[in-house]
């Protein structure tokens, strides 16, 4: 019994490891100072800890510029998206439950598809509306993308609610959209936040749209601008830089995964529940 | 907007005003993040190049402004790789902010001329302007009649050789191989080293083993030549220059700077390098002991060095053309190019300043530069040529990397390029047979997404089983499992290509150290290696959506049908197949549906991992229709495949939900 | 206070294939207490709802205080509606969820203030104001919930359910109170149940739905006694009515196996049901029509027992408190005037 204890713990660690050590090694890379980063044998703890790689990132490359244009693209479409899905989800929950699902299968059908088929179609409509290189574009497209997402989960957020809380407010007097945003809304706080958190973590993490829709330097979202760190000068690939990036754009997923850890698996498995 | 089915309404009555606000609210925030990126009233130019060294092009550019305080100058750091910086200057071309002056590599400039990106400079820069540089690179900025690209610097491919180590410079190929059996001793010294990675480099290697045995790829009517024996003979030698130990394995790897550093450090006799070089070198304790003369050729044909070098145009959308070209006459005048050249090694285009008693007194070898210069050959003048070097270098790269032999090679580059260029005459379905591209993507696609998805699915139903299960630190155990799912792909692959690294990567620590290998592996750069790199790294990103998915799955698994089952005495793997296996599989099948679709879908990891590198053996479908939109400009065939693709996954699709869908649920 | 009036209601769900209401019609006495009993999915619910205007009908017209209500919306409607889940706002405090409805009709403040105090006294919640829905017992916030409708005054209330949620002591003296609090207000009010004990108890008025139609509305008592349908002389009542097939020709009814024979003042030829309640059956032959049975199944009750009797192929229920043992031959009689005759096929009256 007690072998078996300790083999299982031994599987739970490996697995735990496996998922971490990326972010880990990622991490011990970027506070090395540049002649450890190149040194062999590798060394598996910094043997002095430099913040040089992360301060470089800022000041020799526009990396703070990067993280301002994710921030500005993901928080607008973060809040586009929730404000859309949030009122679809509202007129989903009116209906009866196998109408709503079917319209909401339908949704989340045209999201299963891989942003690199919708990439070519999405340029050439941002081309004609002239939104390349504007934030809109990814804006939009972001809403469009993680709309069917959000929608997912409000529904089944807003499900939970019973029925009878909107009549009551109804016969309080209550027009419908300030149902929505004085009683639906207030009561799915948590939901609304996992929702919020993971489609902005979406957009943050987003790559090939923002790669062909902001073609200019200076709007670049994060992921871009790291992948294209690569090479950027002459005598070697910057290794240190790229990787004090990776652990900086990293680093805040992690911190608010681990906060809202419960709400998150929750959210996801007992929306899945429903779908 | 009258359902039988009402659930509220009374509210439906007056729902729509939410909607109305909705689309309202929509409207309004269409307008709200308008940042007006370049609305400066001031005359503005904007260049890309690579990174400043030297600060070379920064005393041009302040020296410029000196002259013309009303305009500015922005010299924007790209990518050291030109190719990066092609595309940037592409997709800013097709973003409709085109960056003002196109720093161009005289390879591009057919390309953009034929887009009609850039504005003829005719007008400004007469023929009794021209003649003051040299003929080569006047030649290779005309695309039909118009003049587009005003030479700033020019380039040749030459060969370096360590004069304190042998005699003689090799000529010809028999004298080279004769070179090196005597004076090379790997993995001490090698013989040569040379640019062997897949991108833009390698072609005009190649091209210099090629025109040295007599062969060209195009003739004047553009009639592809590659099937020819020169070419055969061409690519068996580079083969052989590799598989005889003469150059290190890891040339397949190196671009110039690697190569000059490799050469730097002693390590081999010769190198096939453009003429910076000798800058660098003569700082180097190699001062003095290095001589330059044209590349090797086969006996009885002629040397050729590849025309490279850089100039600059304008884009059509220019603001400004008066100001840009202000720009571009400054740039390319005696007094830029000798800041150029004394900060950055830049070789002149101004034949006058192969003369100059300053130069000459910094660069003595100028004198035979210019020889070689005079010899220097373009690359295939082709709006095409950007797929049709893409191409060669897969090819070419094949060789090297021992996937192709000379004669498939020679035979598939000649039948690609034509395939290519006869293509663009088909219909885009008569060109699905024609194109080589798209079956080896697809090949690619299907061995990856065969290769991931199984593991995937293996080690997601492990962990949700696992994780399912209540153990103290279970809310740890998630969140690490949350966390691969959480990262972003393109940003966690650089990661991933950091630990592979050879040699300074952890994976290859690791292995060495607990001795399942002799000597640090090159991940990246063979082609098994790479694919399971990107195997590897997309199995880790996305084990936790199936676990995800599937611990959703277990709980919706009544405790009381397991306990009913454990009353009937079945062990742990009965319950599986009994009771797990089938309760999941809808969940199952939703997340391998996902996972099929959006493995074959693959995009942001490679691109960024392995560039779909080496010789093209992980370049996916979505790789290669992204190159045909945003490469090649050719969005409608590019459209036409992703319809195509499309359609093809959602049929995979629907059989697999015919395949899965159990009888329990078809009731 | 209003009457209330609905005239040819239909109402259908999905898509029209189930239909919840078929063209009924219903006045409501003003100022009546009036309990409408079914059992569930018989509509009644659904009328509630269209009452309140949370459902259109999708034919007929509803008049509230003689006006047609169909395009009032429900706010405007002047009734208030407690729900059998109380649906208090979780967020607000008690104080809130009482006054929500006034200060979106904006009165003024003080007026608010004064009127939640006075409904909160009389339903003895003052106490209560700050906490939240959730720290309330099942009593507390079923108060809390008809304060909610209280304060505004409506013209009419509709309760949907309110005592089904609540367990059984609870129950019984809230029944009382409510009984008293709207004989006070002297209200209209509209009470939705399934449990008939409830509906007798408390009603001045009593409608009976079944399938989405009324089969009888008016006194309780008088629908006690008077059952105008089979349904309702079923569903009515402390025990099952015992039910016997038969026949009727000029007068006389004879049951399906022959067991049963009385004359009736009925003129009337066809298949009918005879029903009979079984505190009307009495033991020996004091009554006018007396049947030979055999004891098949005695249970007690406590201070009676319910015995099962056969008699032909028919099975009787009646009370004893002193019971004949299983098997034993028995006597029994009961009045041929407490005799109700249903026409077989439409169930009514005869």
């Amino acid at each position: 019994m007690k072998v078996k204890k300790i083999l299982f713990y031994l599987l739970i660690g490996s697995i735990f490891l496996y998922c971490l050590f990326p972010f880990a090694w990622t991490l011990q890379t970027a506070l090395k100072p540049a002649e450890e980063v190149f040194r062999l044998p590798v060394s598996y703890f910094p043997e002095t800890v430099s913040l040089q790689n992360l301060g470089d990132v800022f000041t020799r490359r526009p990396f703070g510029r990067y993280v301002l244009n994710s921030l500005i693209a993901g928080g607008a479409a973060t809040v586009l998206t929730v404000w859309a899905a949030s009122i679809l989800a509202f007129r989903l929950r009116a209906m009866d439950l196998r109408r709503a699902m079917r319209i909401q299968r339908w949704f989340l059908a045209g999201a299963i598809l891989p942003p690199a088929l919708l990439v070519i179609p999405v340029f050439i409509v941002m081309k004609q509306l002239a939104l390349v290189n504007n934030y809109l574009s990814l804006i939009l497209s972001y809403t469009a993308l993680n709309l069917p997402f959000a929608l997912w989960m409000l529904h089944a957020a807003f499900r939970k609610l019973p029925r009878e809380l909107d009549e009551a407010a109804v016969l309080d007097g209550f027009s419908s959209s300030a149902i929505l945003y004085r009683i639906i809304l207030p009561l799915s706080r948590p939901s609304l936040a996992v929702t919020a958190v993971l489609v902005f973590i979406f957009c943050w993490n987003e790559f090939i749209l923002s790669l062909t829709l902001m073609p200019s330097q200076a709007m670049y979202t994060v992921p871009v601008g790291i992948a294209l760190l690569s090479g950027a000068s002459v005598y070697e690939i910057p290794w240190g830089e790229i990787n004090a990036a990776v652990a900086l754009t990293t680093i805040p997923i992690i911190l608010v995964i681990a906060a809202l850890q419960r709400w998150i698996i929750e959210g996801l498995t007992s929306g899945a529940v429903k779908g | 907007m009258r359902e039988p089915v009402a659930g509220i309404s009374g509210i439906r009555t007056r729902g729509d005003l939410s909607m109305k606000t909705l689309i309202l609210g929509s409207i309004i925030l269409l307008f709200i993040p308008f940042l007006p990126l370049s609305a400066n009233a001031q005359q503005f130019l904007r260049m890309v190049g690579p990174e400043d060294v030297g600060g070379a092009w920064g005393e041009v550019i302040s020296r410029f402004h000196a002259q013309h305080p009303d305009i500015k100058v922005d010299y924007i750091s790209g990518p050291w790789s030109t190719d990066e910086r092609q595309n940037m200057y592409i997709r800013s071309f097709l973003g409709g902010d085109a960056f003002e002056l196109v720093y161009m590599d005289v390879a591009w400039t057919a390309k953009f001329a034929a887009q009609g990106w850039l504005l003829p400079l005719d007008k400004w820069f007469p023929p009794e302007k021209r003649e003051a540089f040299l003929p080569a690179d006047i030649e290779a900025g005309f695309y039909g009649d118009h003049f587009y690209r005003v030479p700033v610097r020019t380039d040749v491919g030459v060969l370096y050789y360590r004069k304190d180590l042998m005699p003689y410079p090799p000529r010809t190929w028999e004298e080279f191989e004769a070179v090196c059996r005597q004076y090379a001793d790997p993995p001490g010294r090698y013989c040569i080293v040379f640019q062997g990675m897949q991108y833009e480099g390698l072609v005009c290697n190649y091209l210099e083993y090629l025109w040295g045995a007599g062969g060209s790829p195009l003739d004047r009517d553009q009639n592809v030549l590659l099937d020819k024996a020169e070419n055969v003979s061409a690519l068996s030698f580079m083969k052989k220059v590799i598989d005889a130990g003469w150059a290190p394995r890891s040339v397949i790897t190196f671009q110039e700077q690697q190569t000059l550093e490799f050469f730097e450090q002693g390590k081999a006799l010769m190198m096939r390098n453009w003429p910076y070089a000798w800058t660098v070198l003569s700082r180097s304790p190699l001062e003095r002991k290095v001589g330059i003369v044209p590349f090797i050729h086969q006996t009885g044909k002629e040397p050729a060095g590849t025309l490279g070098g850089w100039g600059l145009g304008m884009a059509r959308t220019a603001k400004s053309p008066e100001a840009a070209w202000r720009f571009i006459e400054f740039a390319s005048s005696s007094e830029a190019q000798k800041i150029l050249h004394f900060r950055r090694g830049a070789v002149p285009t101004r034949r006058s300043l192969f003369q100059d008693e300053e130069i000459l007194k910094e660069s003595p070898h100028y004198r035979d530069l210019y020889e070689v210069l005079l010899k220097a050959r373009p690359r295939p003048v082709h709006a095409e040529y950007p797929r049709i070097s893409s191409i060669l270098q897969k090819h070419v790269s094949a060789v090297l990397v021992g996937i192709e032999s000379p004669r498939d090679a020679a035979l598939r580059m000649d039948q690609s390029i034509e395939g290519v260029l006869k293509g663009k005459r088909r219909s885009w379905p008569g060109r699905l047979f024609l194109d080589y591209d798209l079956q080896k993507t697809l090949l690619n696609t299907l061995i990856f997404t065969a290769v991931s998805v199984p593991f995937e699915f293996l080690l997601g139903l492990v962990f949700a089983l696992l994780i399912n299960l209540p153990f103290r630190g279970r809310s740890l155990g998630r969140l690490a499992m949350l966390v691969p799912w959480a990262l972003p792909t393109a940003v966690m692959a650089m990661a991933w290509q950091w630990m592979f690294n050879n040699p300074f990567g952890v994976v290859n620590d690791l292995l060495v150290r607990i001795g399942l290998l002799r000597e640090p592996l090159d991940w990246l750069s063979t082609p098994e290696g790479a694919m399971f790199c990107a195997a590897f790294a997309d199995v880790w990103k996305t084990t936790p959506f199936v676990t995800i998915i599937l611990l959703a799955g277990l709980q919706t698994i009544p405790g009381a049908l397991r306990e009913s089952l454990t009353i009937d005495s079945a062990g742990k793997i009965a319950m599986f197949f009994h009771l797990y296996l089938p309760l999941l599989m809808p969940f199952i099948r939703v997340a391998f549906i996902f996972r099929i679709i959006h493995a074959a879908g693959i995009f942001d990891l490679m691109w960024v991992l392995t560039k779909g590198g080496p010789a093209d053996t992980t370049r996916t479908l979505s790789l290669y229709i992204y190159d045909l939109a945003f490469r090649y400009d050719e969005v409608g065939y590019g459209l036409f495949l992703t319809g195509l693709f499309m359609i093809c996954l959602i049929l995979v699709s629907l059989l697999i939900v015919r395949l899965t869908t159990l009888q329990y649920e078809r009731i | 206070m209003a009457e209330i009036e609905l005239k040819r209601i239909s109402k259908g769900f999905l898509g029209g294939t189930v239909a919840a209401l078929r063209e009924m019609d219903l006045k409501i006495p003003d100022g009546a207490f009036t309990a409408v009993l079914g059992p569930s999915g018989c509509g009644k619910t659904t009328l509630l709802r269209i009452i309140a205007g949370l459902e259109q009908p999708d034919a007929g017209e509803v008049l509230i205080g003689g006006r047609v209500a169909n395009h009032v919306p429900p706010p405007e409607r002047n009734v208030a509606m407690v729900f059998q889940n109380y649906a208090l706002y979780p967020h607000k405090r008690v104080f809130e969820n009482i006054a929500i409805g006034l200060r979106l009709r904006r009165y003024p403040k003080e007026e608010i203030r004064a009127k939640v105090n006075e409904v909160s006294r009389i339903l003895r919640i003052e106490d209560l104001m700050e906490r939240y829905p959730k720290q309330l017992s099942g009593g507390q916030q079923q108060r809390v919930a008809l304060a909610r409708a209280l304060v505004r005054k409506p013209e009419v209330f509709l309760l949907d359910e309110p005592l089904s949620n609540l367990d059984a002591q609870v129950r019984d003296s809230t029944r009382t109170e409510l009984r008293k609090l709207f004989r006070e207000l002297n209200a209209t009010v509209l009470y939705v149940t399934h449990d008939q004990t409830e509906a007798m108890m408390m009603s001045d008025f009593l409608v009976v739905m079944d399938a989405g139609a009324i089969r009888q509305a008016g006194d309780p008592i008088h629908i006690y006694k008077e059952p105008g349908h089979r349904f309702v002389a079923e569903f009515i009542g402390t025990h099952r009515i015992n039910t016997v097939a038969g026949r009727l020709e000029n007068g006389r009814f004879k049951s399906t196996d022959g067991a049963i024979v009385l004359d009736t003042m009925i003129r009337k030829t066809g298949d009918v049901l005879m029903e009979i309640r079984p505190e009307h059956i009495a033991h020996g032959s004091r009554e006018d029509i007396t049947l030979e049975g055999e004891t098949l199944l005695v249970e007690p009750m406590g201070p009676t027992n319910l015995v099962s009797v056969r008699v032909g192929e028919n099975e009787l229920k009646m009370f004893l408190s002193s019971p004949p043992r299983v098997g034993e031959p028995m006597r029994l009689s009961f009045s041929s005037r407490k005799a109700y005759f249903f026409e077989a096929q439409s169930g009514l009256r005869l």
